[in-house]
């Protein structure tokens, strides 16, 4: 047995070898599929081990136990005492927000001012577990300055090599990365911290955080025990947040999935094609009494030498890949995603073993589809099949839309939203499938007769597209995802720059170290910004405090209002009976203009710390305003009823009655011109997409090249027609222009078919993923230009793939030609 | 041919298994130069060395009981207190330079408990009180009523599951290892300590396990001991037996391992009316007989212990397997059963082995 | 009027030129077969003819084409107006039907005409196929579609090679019949290479080729 299947494996080769190029595009397939597979795995890991994306709170996030008044403070021995009874789990901390110098850094050795970080001490000896330490409590000193750690991305924007020095207490090393701490926070032990002049006098403790989770018995039995100046409060459920970070992996991995289905495709139609050229040979085999079992058994190890070969080179084609971008990638996680991404080691052996398994299994099964006729045919007569009928066609075609709308439809989820999306991609490969051959056939028909060519180039598109189904599906995918995502970032990017023109309406902003006092002077010309921290249920908000006037209303687009009436909005949120609230908040709770909804007691600053400025109050939802890329659910407020000294964000819009009077407050921090920022913004939205655009890019030039090489390979079976035609006195050139025709024309149907599913794809990324992943939406824009790219990329490849072979046809008229089938 | 690959491949994948180094556990290049030393021009004074030390850079109080229950069933607990002195460049507002370890372990036949704690010198919830005497970590609390640590009365937890409330009584006196309380360790005798135990405890309390409330009594074992010289790169490790012969007679037996020297043996031996002899290095042989794995590395945990001194030839053996402390610090703590020549039970510890 | 005069070939790597010294004329409306052993030369001769290839000495005239031709595009206007070629294997265009198949030579001349089509598609019984795809026809069928084509622009020689090469006695006898008499009744000279004696022997001129030359003797 063994024998007789090598004996057909080697006969198999052998045809390998005389027509080269058919296992040739298997083994590139499979190439693209196991590197662009492995490189979105290899990048995903990174990320999963810089603990990107992780919905676990900050350690430092838990219950608290804080003083209840600012005059009776929380002290040393209130937290001895807390100890001593036993609630081991919570831990003592201070904060200073007062501003930290760096005294040098990559950029400059002149020192700079880092603003909005908080050092906060902790009691790290209570709770090793928060600090990475392998050596004894001894060892955890710096070289200069005492030890600190943030988290990677606040690391990076501090971006400090030398000693970072404190307005009071002892100077700090530059921090150390760790996951998992809290925004523009450097942490440092509380021995650290209480240096200098700074003593937990003049200082007091901020809270005791409980770094473990405390049970409803030990809450009351502590609440019950504690001094009257003291309260307890309990954690704040953090709802998994979608961010910028969270849609680089979505993009990634759905990048990811449509290299593979396209790969997939190229796959099987490189199978078919392989197979459909082999078959006079199979059916001698067969006529000789070869079963179909040795046959398929002969295939399938004709397969594994062909992932034998490609496995390993696509594995370390997408090793080397991630390798090179890793250096992006990690500069893009720091600074845009506040995150580490660790370069990945994988275990090489198992990673190559696993492609090998999974692309063979996968071929093994494709294989069992592709060769039934292969190794089922005993004659020529019995392989012509018809395609399935026009009531069929219908029939299919209706269930094929109807489960893809009620998907669309029904989806309220993100992985639903994703599932609707592949259905989407299925079901218009489903119609190409089924309608593309009658929609030539229609072409042929109205073709002018007396056009012999003409007529042959649209008859010959139309035989080409029933012989190449799998590659125009791969291609009509690869263009299809392309449209959606160029429509959907071309949408969002209009929709950003829009929004940030709109919201950023002051000619220029100041970030300042100053108190609001300092501004209380200058009323005309400033407008002060104010932030907080509440929550709605369980869920944590931002406080901003918004102006009320008519320029103000201009600046805030307003994408749902009480009652449809925008004044009536506006009025209520101006008396301070009604808040607006971002998009991300309306979704999350599901709450809708004229709503009533229960804001929790609002504390300033960017956390919930120290006492509230105001109490919990049920308040109406006045208006919805849209908040792209803003991770956080958001509440605005009326200056005139939140503007709390502690409150102020440091930022400060500014109307200068001439240019020259922005001047004055350069002095006070940092002037950013408008139009700057609006520059910097798009740029860094540009630069998020920058690697997906580059996998949208490459999986379109993959699938219009393995469109091209199909057409290559059938262009060598209708080379005795070829002949017949320059029999007949056509020109040489009239072929090839002929030839060339027919492929373009083909390429171009399939791309207006694939433009109403791209901007349908569009439509489901906007509506569903991003509603439900990131709980906000934007306008779709469909922009003719962007469309007209897609298809023109796409056409352009497939065009300059046919240059060669067609300049290669030559065909030489052949009096003896050998059977086509 | 093959077979020649397959042995390289095999080399290859079976990687080094290295036996286990022996390193140091309290181990600092932080300056032992700088702490106070050992030596015998300050002698031990006690009572009012029962106290904390903080010139030196290592100090621990240390609690060791071998109890039953009304079932006979056996149970080894530890209670252990332990200083460092740490090298601090700054002057902290918050804390001294002092940081408290505490040790808290329980063994049942079946289970096994243990916790780790630490915290500051100086904020106020950990440290060890003169007078009346007391160690505290937290709401771990070792009370005496007097400037000696016993009669004290212990009360702690261990993992929130075990609340442990017991009393120690003495019924003999302290009792000063080698020279008056100075503790020689090596040939060179570079490594020492100050030493001094209380092995005449008896204990009785009750282990609270979840809702179960058992009943104890048994013997206990204190050590305090405080050095600087210890603290080095040098000294890998050791093994501590503490025993309570059957007879009434007391054991301490100590081998001290030193980077690139030979294993110092020490040891005390203690009859019931309290006299004392010190055993020299050649009158004590501490040899292991036989290795339990644990985290997949031997541990020698079966003894021989055998002194010309008292005829003394005893076998010493876990009463059950995988009695390993965790953590930060990891070595092995443990109750004992001793058979041969003097039966009895008791307490073992091996530090370097991990 | 063809007149072949004195062509020899010959193909690297073969000992003997494979036509030497050849030369026959054909008049005008009347058919030549030429019989021969395989590989004897007979489709080399007809390539030659048809000027798919040229020979290495000789000159070969087609009415008043002057063959070898001076450049391709001149050939490929001859093959288009002057030629039609019956290949052994059909070779029709597989995505046309019938009746674009047919039409594609005279659409391709621009003297299309449906009725003379119909008429000649009359002659070969071929009219009840002309919607049907030309790779759903049988051998018969499709021989006589290639024939159709070759005549219905109204070439000035036909050639055809081995045209019941793959076809069974009945099927052959009908397509050769067809063949002649279709030609005779247009009046289009043609030029016909076979093995079977039964097609050799229904032309006006029967020739044989021997060690490259054409006798009208038979072989012993």
């Amino acid at each position: 047995m063994l024998n007789r299947i090598k004996l057909l494996l080697l006969t198999l080769l052998a045809m390998a070898r005389r027509k080269p190029w058919e296992p040739a595009l298997i083994i590139v397939a499979v190439i693209i599929a196991t590197a662009g597979l492995s490189s979105v795995w290899l990048i995903n890991e990174g990320a999963r081990q810089g603990d990107i994306a992780s919905d676990a709170p900050s350690p430092l996030a838990g219950a608290r136990i804080v003083a209840s008044k600012s005059t009776s403070p929380l002290t040393r021995q209130d937290y001895v005492a807390v100890r001593k009874q036993g609630f081991t789990q919570f831990i003592a901390t201070s904060e200073d927000s007062r501003s930290l110098v760096c005294t040098g850094s990559e950029i400059s050795d002149e020192p700079s001012v880092l603003r909005n970080i908080t050092l906060l001490g902790v009691d790290m000896l209570a709770a090793p577990s928060l600090m990475p330490s392998a050596a004894p409590p001894a060892r955890q000193r710096a070289a200069t300055g005492m030890t600190t750690f943030a988290a990677p991305g606040v690391v990076a924007d501090i971006n400090c090599l030398t000693e970072i020095e404190r307005q009071t207490g002892d100077n700090l090393a530059p921090p150390l990365p760790v996951n998992g701490l809290p925004d523009n926070t450097v942490i440092i032990s509380l021995a650290g911290f209480y240096t200098g002049t700074v003593t937990p006098q003049s200082q007091p403790l901020t809270a005791l955080i409980a770094v473990a989770p405390i049970s409803e018995s030990d809450a009351k039995q502590l609440k019950d025990n504690l001094p009257a100046h003291l309260v307890f409060e309990p954690a704040s459920a953090i709802i998994a947040k979608g961010n910028l970070s969270e849609s680089f992996r979505l993009n990634l991995w759905a990048m990811g999935v449509l290299m593979g289905v396209v790969a997939l495709f190229i796959v099987i139609n490189a199978m078919l094609l392989m197979y459909r050229s082999r078959l006079p040979v199979a059916i001698r085999l067969r006529q000789l009494g070869v079963s179909a079992r040795l046959l398929q058994a002969a295939l399938v190890g004709e397969l594994a030498v062909y992932c034998l070969i490609s496995t390993p080179i696509g594995v370390f084609t997408g090793l080397i890949v991630t390798r090179q971008l890793t250096p992006v990638l990690q500069q893009t996680f720091a600074a845009l995603f506040d995150s580490a991404f660790v370069s990945p080691s994988p275990f090489l052996l198992t990673t190559l073993a696993g492609a090998f398994v999974i692309a063979l299994g996968a071929l093994t099964v494709f294989s069992f589809i592709t060769a039934r006729q292969l190794t089922g045919a005993l004659s020529v007569s019995a392989l012509r099949k018809p395609g399935p009928g026009m009531l069929t066609r219908i029939i299919l075609s209706l269930v094929a839309v109807s489960t893809t709308t009620l998907l669309v439809w029904l989806a309220n989820s993100t992985l639903l939203a994703l599932i609707s999306v592949a259905a989407v991609l299925l079901a218009g490969c489903l119609l190409i499938i089924l309608w593309l051959p009658a929609i030539t056939q229609q072409l042929v028909k109205i073709s002018p007769a007396h056009k012999p060519l003409l007529r042959y180039i649209i008859a010959s598109t139309s035989a080409l597209s029933g012989k190449t189904r799998l590659a125009v599906c791969a291609f009509f995918i690869a263009l299809s995802a392309n449209i959606g995502m160029n429509v959907m970032t071309d949408s969002f990017r209009q929709a950003t720059a829009d929004w940030l023109s709109q919201r950023l309406s002051a000619p220029a902003y100041l970030y300042t170290e100053q108190p609001h006092t300092a501004f209380e002077n200058r009323v005309k010309g400033v407008k002060l910004v104010y932030e907080g921290f509440s929550n709605v249920g369980q869920i944590s908000v931002e406080i901003r405090s918004f102006p009320g006037d008519d320029e103000a209303q201009q600046s805030l687009a307003l994408s749902e209002v009480i009652n449809n009436d925008t004044a009536q909005a506006w009025q209520l949120f101006a008396q301070g009976k009604g808040v607006f609230i971002n998009q991300q908040l309306a979704f999350r709770e599901h709450l809708q203009a004229g709503q009533n909804m229960t804001l929790g007691p609002v504390f300033t600053g960017r956390e919930r710390r120290g006492s509230p400025v105001m109490p919990a109050a049920a308040v109406v939802v006045a208006g919805i305003y849209p908040d792209y890329g803003n991770p956080s659910a958001q509440v605005m407020l009326p200056i005139s009823r939140y503007s709390p000294p502690g409150g102020f964000a440091g930022v400060v819009a500014l109307y200068p009655e001439t240019a020259g009077a922005i001047s004055q407050y350069e002095e006070m921090g940092t002037v950013y011109i408008t139009d700057d920022l609006i520059d910097l913004s798009m740029q860094t939205f540009d630069r998020t997409f920058v690697v997906t655009d580059a996998l949208n890019v490459a999986t379109l030039l993959v699938a219009g090249l393995s469109f091209a090489i199909s057409i290559s390979v059938l262009m060598l079976d209708i080379k005795p027609q070829l002949s017949v035609l320059r029999g007949m006195g056509v020109y040489q050139w009239q072929i090839k222009l002929a030839l060339l025709s027919q492929y373009m024309l083909f390429c171009l149907i399939t791309a207006l078919l694939a433009l109403p599913f791209g901007i349908f794809l569009a439509w489901v990324f906007i509506a569903r993923v991003n509603r439900y992943a990131f709980y906000w939406v934007y306008t779709m824009e469909i922009s003719i230009g962007v469309l007209l790219q897609s298809v023109l990329l796409s056409m352009l490849v497939v065009f300059v793939v046919l240059l060669l072979p067609l300049g290669r046809v030559s065909p030489k008229v052949d009096l003896r030609q050998e059977a086509a089938l | 041919m093959k077979l020649l690959w397959t042995a390289i491949i095999l080399m290859l994948l079976m990687a080094c298994t290295e036996k286990p180094q022996r390193t140091s556990l309290f181990a600092s290049d932080d300056g032992a130069a700088r702490q106070a030393r050992v030596t015998s021009a300050r002698p031990m004074s006690l009572p009012d060395d029962h106290t904390s030390h903080p010139d030196y850079q290592l100090e621990w109080w240390y609690l060791t009981f071998v109890l039953e229950d009304s079932q006979e069933r056996q149970y080894g607990l530890q209670f252990t207190l332990f200083r460092f002195a740490t090298e601090q460049d700054y002057v902290s507002n918050w804390s001294d330079s002092q940081q408290w370890m505490g040790h808290a372990s329980l063994h049942s036949p079946d289970n096994h408990w243990f916790e780790s704690r630490f915290a500051a010198g100086g904020v106020g919830n950990a440290g060890v009180n003169a007078t009346p005497f007391s160690a505290t970590l937290d709401n771990w609390q070792w009370q005496s009523t007097t400037e000696r640590p016993f009669p004290a009365s212990l009360r702690f937890t261990i993992e929130d599951t075990v609340r442990v409330d017991i009393s120690a009584s003495p019924e003999g006196p302290y009792v000063k290892h080698g020279d008056n309380g100075i503790s020689i360790k090596s040939a060179g005798g570079q490594f020492r300590s100050y030493y001094y135990s209380q092995p005449f405890l008896s204990a009785t309390g009750e282990l609270h396990i979840d809702e179960q409330v058992i009943s104890v009594s048994g013997k206990a074992w204190y050590d305090h001991e405080w050095t600087s010289e210890l603290a080095r790169d040098d000294a890998l490790g050791w093994d501590w037996f503490s025993i309570h012969f059957d007879n009434g007679d007391k054991l301490m037996a100590f081998q001290m391992h030193v980077n690139q020297e030979e294993p110092y043996t020490t040891g005390t031996y203690i009859k019931q009316d309290g006299s004392v002899t010190t055993l020299q290095e050649t009158e004590l042989t501490i040899r292991a007989v036989d290795t339990e794995m644990i985290n997949d590395k031997p541990v020698p945990v079966k003894w021989n212990i055998t002194s010309a001194t008292n005829n003394l030839n005893i076998t010493v053996a876990p009463f059950k397997p995988g009695q390993w402390n965790p953590g930060r610090f990891s070595y092995y703590e443990g109750r004992v059963e001793v058979r041969g020549s003097h039966p009895g039970s008791g307490f073992m510890e091996l530090t370097g082995y991990q | 009027m063809i007149s072949i005069d004195s062509i020899s070939k010959h193909f690297e790597g073969q000992p003997a030129p494979v036509l030497e010294h050849l030369s026959v004329e054909v008049a005008d409306g009347t058919s030549l077969s030429i019989r021969g052993a395989s590989g004897s030369g007979k489709s080399t001769l007809l390539s030659l003819i048809a000027g798919f290839d040229t020979p290495d000495r000789g000159t070969i005239t087609i009415g008043r084409h002057a063959l070898p031709f001076s450049d391709s595009k001149a050939a490929d206007n001859f093959r288009r107006d002057e030629l039609g070629v019956v290949f052994q294997s059909y070779n029709l265009i597989d995505c046309l039907n019938v009746w674009d198949n047919i039409a594609f030579t005279s659409r391709l001349k621009g003297n299309a005409d449906d009725e003379y089509q119909h008429h000649i598609m009359h002659l070969l019984a071929i009219e009840t196929l002309a919607k049907k795809p030309a790779h759903q026809l049988s051998g018969g069928e499709q021989q006589r579609v290639a024939i159709a084509r070759a005549l219905v622009h109204k070439p000035t020689l036909v050639l055809a090679d081995e045209p019941t090469g793959n076809l069974d006695e009945a099927t052959s006898e009908m397509v050769a019949s067809a063949l002649y008499q279709t030609c005779a009744s247009l009046r289009t000279t043609l030029v016909v290479v076979t093995h079977s004696n039964d097609v050799a022997d229904r032309a006006n001129m029967l020739r044989w080729l021997r060690h490259g030359q054409l006798s009208a003797d038979a072989p012993c």
